[in-house]
This record gives structure tokens, sequence and C-alpha cells, in this order.
């Protein structure tokens, strides 16, 4: 064998991977090969290195709580597993592993999520493009819309990115009812903020973290990241196809403004109606 | 009747997934290099695993049956929400490749060997791990600070055990080039001529197929 063919199982081998038949025909080759020899050294103290250098994050104990402490929120939180739960074993058995696999893989990430309607009705908002009611950047003129059509005013929050502005409102649903639908956009994605009466609206099942000092609840689903959360005896999603931490920000926005719904406001406010 | 018994599967369930908590979570860092979503890709693994702790059997593995849960998670929920950011990457990481493709670790015989590995530090090896794709950067996670074996890498990464070699062994090896691209940049180390003709330094020769492949070539 030529010393390029070995280069190449050379990881094989100092990962231990090798049978012991192997692995004494290579370090034969190596006891006769300085050049292999050499390699193989190099290899070894790079794998040191790699273990060293990207050993896990080192944690301060407060830190290491924190999560701890998250972890044992989402648990607590976690909705009942399902009734069923207990069927699904026995039939695991009458499968082979290797398909026992494929089928829990398919579970773990497929319809086995039980997430509360305002997840998948504020993903629907989002995504389905469904007409405006009214069109306009103006968050008064909005407010002053939802005040006619809902009997309360829903103010639209402010983003301070100062990327993600108002498009327009239409009165969508949160459970089984009706809710403020406020559509922004950001670049070339759509931002929802889906404005409803938090009373029997559950977020259970959803990831929570807090953000100043508010439990926010999270979820994902097919690339949008979802948001909900009370404040101020509201309840608030926020829905859009942009990173966590970008969603954080315009969470936060929310909870720095005072209150989304208040008194009716001026009646010389004219609201724009869509064309 | 029923609560004291999910209460006694929250109990049993934290009581596996606490001493890994660490590990998960440290893979989430590397995996999303951002530690608030690090911690939301651990909370929603954790959640996942507790939804089908049913389905695992007990008396395995219960590490690397939550680190692909993991690994899951991580690829259903950050490939759409990248998508945009390593379009962009993968062009950067081209022509960062192109320019130094035929370039390896420093094993010639004119220059000591170790001379990259004593000049680079930690934060120099993240950052090469960071640039490789999801693919490559878990495969050096699992296998270099987690230390599963290949056959339960490929289990979690649900590919075949040659896959997980030649994996890591490109992913190695990009490393390695990233790192004497890095060394060579910051005057550390000198760029030498002569390593444009070690073995195994370009790309194409290095495709680890599996064990019988070795078997071949040893007959040979």
């Amino acid at each position: 064998m030529q010393c390029q063919d070995m280069e190449k199982f050379i990881h094989v081998y100092l990962d231990r991977e090798f049978a012991e038949e192997d692995r004494a025909d290579y370090e034969r080759h190596l006891a006769e090969c300085e050049q292999c020899r050499r390699l193989a050294r190099f290899e070894q103290r790079f794998k040191a290195q790699l273990k060293t250098s990207l050993a896990r994050p080192h944690l301060r104990l407060d830190e290491r709580e924190a999560i701890r402490a998250r972890v044992m929120q989402t648990l607590a939180e976690a909705p009942p597993l399902p009734a069923d739960h207990g069927t699904g074993r026995w039939i695991l058995r009458l499968v082979p592993a290797a398909a026992a696999a494929g089928v829990l893989m398919a579970l773990v990430l497929g319809r086995g999520d039980i997430q509360p309607a305002v997840v998948g009705q504020s993903l629907m908002a989002n995504t389905n493009n469904q007409p405006l009611e009214v069109r306009t950047k103006d968050p008064h003129a909005l407010q002053n819309w939802y005040h006619e059509k809902l009997g309360i005013a829903i103010v639209p929050p402010t983003f301070t990115d100062g990327r993600t502005s108002l498009v327009g409102g239409r009165i969508g649903q949160v459970e089984a009812k009706d809710a403020a639908h406020l559509l922004y956009s950001r670049g070339d994605k759509n931002i929802s903020v889906m404005v409803f009466h938090p009373e029997n609206v559950p977020f259970h099942g959803m990831v929570s973290r807090n953000i100043g000092s508010k439990n926010v609840y999270f979820s994902y689903s097919k690339g949008q990241n979802v948001a909900a959360f009370r404040h101020h005896g509201v309840g608030y999603s926020i829905t859009g196809a942009l990173p966590r931490h970008e969603l954080d920000a315009l969470v936060r926005d929310v909870l720095h403004q005072p209150s989304g719904i208040t008194e009716p406001p001026p009646l010389n406010a004219v609201p724009v109606k869509a064309p | 009747m029923l609560r004291k018994k999910e209460a006694r599967k929250k109990a049993e369930f934290e009581g596996l997934v606490m001493p890994h908590l660490e590990a998960l979570y440290g893979t989430a860092v590397r995996m999303t290099r951002n530690p608030q979503e690090a911690d939301d890709l651990l909370q929603d693994t954790c959640l996942k695993a507790y939804r089908f702790i049913d389905k695992f059997q007990r008396g395995t593995n219960f590490k690397a049956w939550i680190f692909k849960i993991l690994t899951n998670v991580f690829i259903n929920r950050y490939r759409k929400l990248q998508r945009d950011r390593q379009v962009r990457g993968q062009m950067e990481r081209e022509s960062h490749h192109a320019h130094i493709l035929g370039q390896g670790p420093t094993r010639d015989a004119q220059q000591p060997e170790e001379t990259i590995l004593d000049h680079l530090m930690s934060e120099d090896i993240t950052q090469a791990l960071e640039k490789l794709p999801p693919d490559f950067r878990m495969a050096i996670i699992l296998s270099d600070v987690e230390e599963f074996s290949y056959k339960e890498i490929a289990d979690i990464m649900d590919c075949p055990v040659g896959t997980v070699m030649s994996r890591l062994y490109r992913a190695r090896r990009q490393m390695q080039r990233l790192l004497y691209h890095h060394a060579v940049d910051r005057g550390l180390i000198e760029a030498d001529e002569a390593q444009e003709e070690i073995p195994g330094a370009s790309a194409k020769s290095a495709e680890v197929t599996d064990l019988a492949t070795y078997r071949n070539q040893k007959k040979r």
C-alpha cells in the first residue's frame, strides 16, 4: 500500500476505529515509514488541540443554573403527554430497529407537535397573504380603523430597528375570537403582529424565555419564528422569517410601549380605506 | 393518578437529561454560533425529547439519542433561517478556498512539523470551526469534543459510517487549510512553496470511502 492511501485513513487509525487486524497492519507501516509517522504525530497533536480548544464553553455556576432552570421551566410548562402515548411502545417493538429509528424521527420532526392555536393562526396570517382591509403607514389612522371595526383602539407598535415599517391591517382570528392582524414589511419579508384578547389563549407547549422580566413564548415552523406574550392585559404574537435575536428586539420594542389598547383616538383622525 | 404518572415521567426525564445539559448546550453554541439561539435550541431539544421519551429504549445510549434530536431540530430550524446567510458565506468560502488550495499543514522536511500548531490560539481554532459547513462542524464536535464513535455519529447524523469518515477527513483538512492560511496571513509562519506538494493536501486525493476500500488498497 502506498503512503497516499495510508494517509486517507490516518484519522480512522487515530480515532481508534480500526479493527485489531487493520490496526496492526497500519502500525506496521508506521514503524517503517518516517513520513507517515510524522503525519500521524501532526494529526494526533491537531486532534488534541481541537479537543482542548473546542471544549465546551466554560459556564459560570450561575449561568449553568440559569440554563438548568430554563429547561426545568420548559418541562414544567410542557403539555401532558398524549393519552395514547403508551401504545406507541408495543407497536415499536413490532418493527425492526432500523425502521423504528426512522419512525421515531418522523414522529419527532413530523406532526407530533402540540402547539396552541395562536401559533398556527399567527403563521397562517403571516404567510397566506390575505388581502389587507386597510393599507396605511400611519399608526393613528390604523388605530382609528380598528376602533370602528372592533370597538377598541389597537395601538400599532413602532419598531426601532428602522427597517420594520407598517403596511396596514385586517381583522384576523386568535382562538375563536377576532384579533387585530397588523402587517409590517421588513426588507422583502412580512412581519405580522397579532393583537388579541389574552383570555383563554394558552401558550403551553412553547419554549419560554424571559425578555425584560416578561415571560415570552416562542415557537417556529417552516422557517418562521413566532413570539407570543401578554403585556398590559393584551395578548401579542409577532411572526416572521427572521432569526430569534432579531425577533427578540421586536418583542422588546413592544414591551417598551405603554399599551396596545387605548382610549379611542380623536375623531378628526380619518381612516384610510384600502382601494 | 394521571398527574402522578406525569410527574414521575418528568422526574425520570430530568434524571436522564440533566447530566448531558452542558454537552448539549456546548454543541448548540458551536452550531448556532450564538448563545441565545443555542439556549432556544436546547429548550426545543429538551421539549421534543420529553414528548417522545416513551420512544427511547431504556438501557440504550441516551446521550446519542438526545444528540440525534438536537441535530434534527438544528437542521430543521436553521436551514431556512440561515439560508440567506449561508449562500453569502458559501461564496466567500469558495473564493477563500481557491486562494489557499494546495496548501496544507506544515509537514515537509525543511520545516518543523508543529509550526502551525504552536502558533495557534483556541480562538483561531474556534473561528476556523465556525467557517465549516454545518455537517462538517457537527462531525468534528461529535467526534473530537463529545467523543462519539463513528457508528454513533452515523446514527446521530443519519448517514452511513463511510460518510462519517469522509466528513471527518474533509472537515479536519479544511480546518487545517484555514488555519494555515490564517497563520500565513498573520505572519505567524512563512508561506512555503514546498507545501503544495504535500500528499493529501489537495482535496481531490482525499476521498475516504470505507474500510473495504482500505482493505482492498492494502492488497495491492
